[in-house]
């Protein structure tokens, strides 16, 4: 059964009359990838801020059709109470922080003592979920104190801390290195039992997701392998110059059939090689 | 020591100022609090906040309760001037004794650990966050301040010009600022949902720190003094 379902589903903010999601129809099964790429205003983070759960508490809106997480409303339910199912990472890691803490340790330790578990379970869940981030040597320091990378990396540990079934990172690493960036994403594709979902403008990093959902203006476009997709959402996303020179020429007819479409820059070079051979 | 037991120290306290009217008596309590103080961590940081205080308000008392004021604008009788002064400088002992035994009573209770005892003790949850969160709020709002202050430097505004210059420039710093920590409000509360705050009746706190015998002694001999003195004030 797939964790998260939507069929034919729409969401309309209160007070107004158009939806700012429509037609969003995907099915994504526990412990796989999605990625929903869009340019801005797309409706990446409404979309974000319903799958946390956030309707109608913190996102007063109605919504129709089906949309459910593991067989249940995704509405209605307290965002307190599916905290310890599902996570969001937001772009502003300001955002997740709590106002309590005095350290950082203190911060990630704050979600799971709210969940009422023994002091070790708790001890274990903040060292790994530190680790995982490469955050031990903030552990000690003022969440007040972080740079925009360090508070990501924190505000990630935040999330992973509460151990959820399902982790949606909505531009989560903005502030961080490429490099980095793609290290934290490749321990969290790895980790067992959670399904991620990325919310990303850019097309490499959405590139490694099992399934690719196309958001333009609220309405789903598309939605399939990154590959069956890369000529329609790339000119609506970031990517390197190796990809936009792959995708122009794939425009312009020069690409030869039989080539698949290239997911990264090394990729990009691979397949001008291929394409160069033939 | 508990956080909660430097602060049950402060009801005799304040009782035995008010109880004492004899200047001499009160200058002696004071020196030893201020000695408590000296004694502690961080001891220049908190006798230079108390010394900020009580030098401008001995100079206000001294000019105010003094009639110097008086005397020089309006010619006022001063002849009772040294019942006054010696009225302003009871008021000002007993002042400096209860600030400097708030100072001793926070070094016994660092925010850290007062928030931890706040969220360990019987509290709601909801009622421990509202009294525990004020304690980083000047944290908070440096940081938000020196954000602001960056968007409007590349605006224009100098918060490095002379002072008549940054007191018009006050409002484009202000205002942004208590927007800004007013809609910090909804941001906060999503925070705390989704770290599953108040979702279970009863939750954890690491390293809560414990009420000892020690504890319960020193706040037994809290309450005896406050009885005692209270009962001594109501005896005369």
């Amino acid at each position: 059964m797939a964790l998260i379902r939507f069929a034919q589903a729409s969401l309309t903010r209160a007070g107004a009359t158009a939806p700012c999601l429509s037609c969003i129809d995907f099915a994504l099964p526990a412990g796989q990838t999605l990625a929903v790429v869009g340019g801005s205003g797309s409706g990446k983070s409404t979309l974000a801020g319903w799958l946390a759960g956030w309707v109608p508490h913190a996102l007063p809106a109605t919504e129709a059709g089906v949309a459910e997480f593991d067989g249940a409303p995704l509405s209605g339910a307290l965002p307190a109470v599916r905290a310890g199912q599902v996570q969001l990472v937001q772009g502003n890691p300001y955002a997740a922080l709590t106002g309590c803490a005095f350290t950082v340790y203190d911060e990630v330790a704050f979600g799971p003592e709210n969940l009422g578990l023994c002091e070790e379970e708790i001890r274990a869940r903040c060292r790994e979920a530190l680790a995982l981030c490469d955050a031990e040597a903030l552990a000690v320091r003022a969440p007040s104190t972080l740079s925009g990378g360090e508070a990501q990396r924190v505000a990630l540990a935040c999330a992973l801390a509460m151990r959820p079934r399902l982790l949606l990172l909505d531009e989560a690493f903005n502030r961080l290195t490429p490099a980095a960036a793609d290290r934290l994403l490749e321990r969290l594709r790895v980790l067992p039992m959670l399904t991620l979902v990325l919310f990303e403008k850019s097309f490499e990093r959405a590139a490694g997701a099992d399934l690719m959902l196309w958001l333009d203006g609220g309405v789903q476009r598309a939605c399939a392998e990154a590959g069956v997709l890369f000529d329609r959402v790339l000119p609506a996303l970031t990517a390197s110059d190796a990809v936009r020179a792959a995708w122009r020429s794939r425009a312009a007819d020069l690409w030869r059939d039989g080539v698949a479409a290239p997911c990264s820059a090394a990729d990009a070079l691979t397949r001008f090689a291929e394409v160069a051979d033939g | 020591m508990h956080p909660f037991t430097g602060f049950a120290l402060l009801p005799p306290l304040l009782l035995l100022t008010l109880r004492l009217t004899d200047a001499r008596a009160l200058a002696a309590l004071l020196v030893v609090l201020l000695v408590l103080v000296w004694m502690g961590g961080e001891h220049r940081v908190r006798l230079r906040r108390w010394a900020l205080l009580m030098l401008p308000l001995a100079a206000g008392l001294w000019l105010v309760h003094g009639r110097y004021l008086d005397s020089l604008v309006f010619g006022a009788d001063v002849a009772d001037r040294p019942q006054r002064l010696y009225a302003a400088a009871l008021l000002w002992l007993r002042v400096g004794c209860l600030l400097a035994g708030a100072q001793v009573a926070l070094r016994l209770a660092p925010p850290a650990r007062l928030t931890r005892a706040l969220f360990a003790s019987r509290l709601p949850p909801s009622v421990a966050y509202l009294l525990a969160s004020p304690l980083l709020l000047s944290v908070q709002l440096r940081r938000r301040l020196a954000e602001v202050t960056e968007a409007q430097r590349a605006r224009g505004v100098d918060p490095a010009a002379p002072w008549p210059q940054r007191a018009r420039t006050l409002i484009a710093l202000a205002g942004p600022l208590v927007v800004w920590t007013l809609s910090d409000v909804g941001e906060r509360a999503n925070a705390l949902d989704a770290r599953a705050f108040r979702s279970v009746p009863c939750r954890t706190t690491l390293d809560a720190p414990a009420f000892t015998a020690r504890d319960r002694a020193l706040l037994a001999a809290a309450l005896a003094a406050f009885v005692l003195v209270a009962g001594s004030w109501l005896w005369r």
